[in-house]
């Protein structure tokens, strides 16, 4: 494994190499926060529709690196989109201001590997991300309220007629008979539903705007628009499938086109016969 | 101001769900700006016949003629399409939808303007009438 170039001393951590490195297997990068802005459709090069989920990258940068050392594993605090002072409580305004980052709105934790570190003030771009790479995207799902059974677990219900006496959309039976005499923890019934932390995993990368900081990704995303997710690589999806992809971040000079995901080099429609 | 402005940049109008929103309509305004400059449709109104040459994907990307009088167009920018109605002795009425930016219609060609004098802007009432009136 390529040993990390870092200072003797973790309390500088502007002391971390910035220098590009090759991705390895065993390497986790650091992910992004961005904010769900809504979604659109694309044709792609064979002619297929594509829906795709925009995200948008608001300013994020390191605001924070963990270390075995100090705070016992190893981690990037990432921080996106931005508050006034007075909308900020003196202690987070004092985290962010020995960091010397302006304040976020939002701040999250990316485990990484010590050849994926980098040093507090890092801004990370769209191009980060690779196009035709797969990504899990992580965020809150839409509160549905309190939600019944049918709609909450998917039950089946009863009939609509044939001597039905109120109970359409009820559950039905909880349990057994006497054995075992209760009703399980756990037993699904109505309640509040959506509202929770859920990941889209191995979502695909059509597109990257590295000017406009903007990820397009495939299908949909957890979330109401304008609400923050998290993205990073994807874990289920072996290393040899993903395209290379640039380690710690993306640290050249910022293409001003948008890349597009390669097409499949077998066309679609003709793979059916 | 650009949707893409990094917050920290504004001082007011920053609630991110309506910027977002806005981010969209933008995104996809150009997208219709783009798609308008690389395809050059002609003008056609519902009642107008039209002969839309396709290239079938599943079919080696073969172009076959399609032909029918328009009985809606439904505009929403880069999403806008139209159907068409015809009916083919033995085969029936046959409408069909087309996204009127889909890379598979490689031409639109208006055969005859206005064979239906259109008084409304869908004309779904054809598919009740006798295929004697919009038989194309």
């Amino acid at each position: 494994m390529i040993q990390p170039a870092l200072a003797e001393e973790y309390d500088q951590p502007d002391a971390l190499l910035l220098e590009p490195r090759t991705m390895l297997p065993s390497t986790r990068r650091s992910g992004v926060v961005a904010v769900k802005a809504g979604m659109t459709q694309e044709w792609d090069a064979w002619g297929q529709r594509v829906p795709l989920t925009v995200l948008w990258i608001d300013e994020c940068e390191v605001v924070q690196v963990k270390t075995p050392e100090r705070e016992g594993y190893m981690a990037l605090q990432l921080g996106c989109g931005a508050k006034r002072d007075k909308q900020v409580h003196r202690q987070l305004r004092g985290h962010f201001r020995a960091a010397g980052v302006p304040n976020k709105r939002r701040c999250r934790e990316f485990k990484v590997t010590p050849d994926a570190l980098l040093p507090v003030g890092t801004h990370l771009t769209a191009a980060h991300f690779a196009p035709g790479q797969y990504v899990d995207v992580q965020g809150t799902t839409i509160g549905k309220g309190f939600q019944g059974v049918m709609k909450r677990w998917g039950f089946a219900g009863q009939p609509a007629s044939h001597g039905n006496s109120k109970a359409h959309r009820k559950p039905g039976a909880t349990g057994a008979c006497q054995d075992p005499g209760k009703v399980w923890k756990g037993k699904k019934m109505a309640g509040r539903m959506g509202g929770k932390q859920r990941t889209v995993q191995s979502a695909y990368v059509y597109k990257v705007d590295p000017v406009r900081n903007l990820l397009y990704v495939r299908g949909q995303v957890p979330g109401h628009k304008g609400n923050f997710v998290y993205v990073r690589d994807a874990v289920l999806v072996p290393f040899k499938r993903q395209p290379e992809r640039p380690v710690p971040t993306y640290l050249g000079p910022l293409p001003d086109a948008p890349l597009v995901a390669p097409p499949s080099a077998v066309d679609p429609y003709a793979a059916r016969e | 101001m650009p949707p893409w402005t990094p917050t920290r940049e504004l001082r007011k109008r920053n609630f991110l769900p309506r910027r977002m929103g806005y981010m969209i309509k933008t995104l996809e305004q150009e997208a219709y700006e783009k798609a308008l400059q690389d395809k050059s449709y002609p003008e056609f109104k519902p009642g107008d016949v039209v002969e839309v040459k396709l290239a079938l994907p599943e079919n080696q990307r073969r172009t076959i003629p399609v032909r029918g009088i328009v009985i809606a167009i439904r505009n929403r920018g880069i999403r806008t399409s139209f159907t068409i109605l015809n009916n083919i002795p033995g085969g029936g009425n046959i409408e069909r939808t087309f996204p009127l930016f889909c890379p598979t219609i490689q031409e639109l060609r208006v055969v005859q303007k206005q064979r239906i004098k259109a008084r409304r802007a869908k004309l779904y009432y054809l598919c009740d009438r006798k295929p004697s009136e919009f038989k194309v």
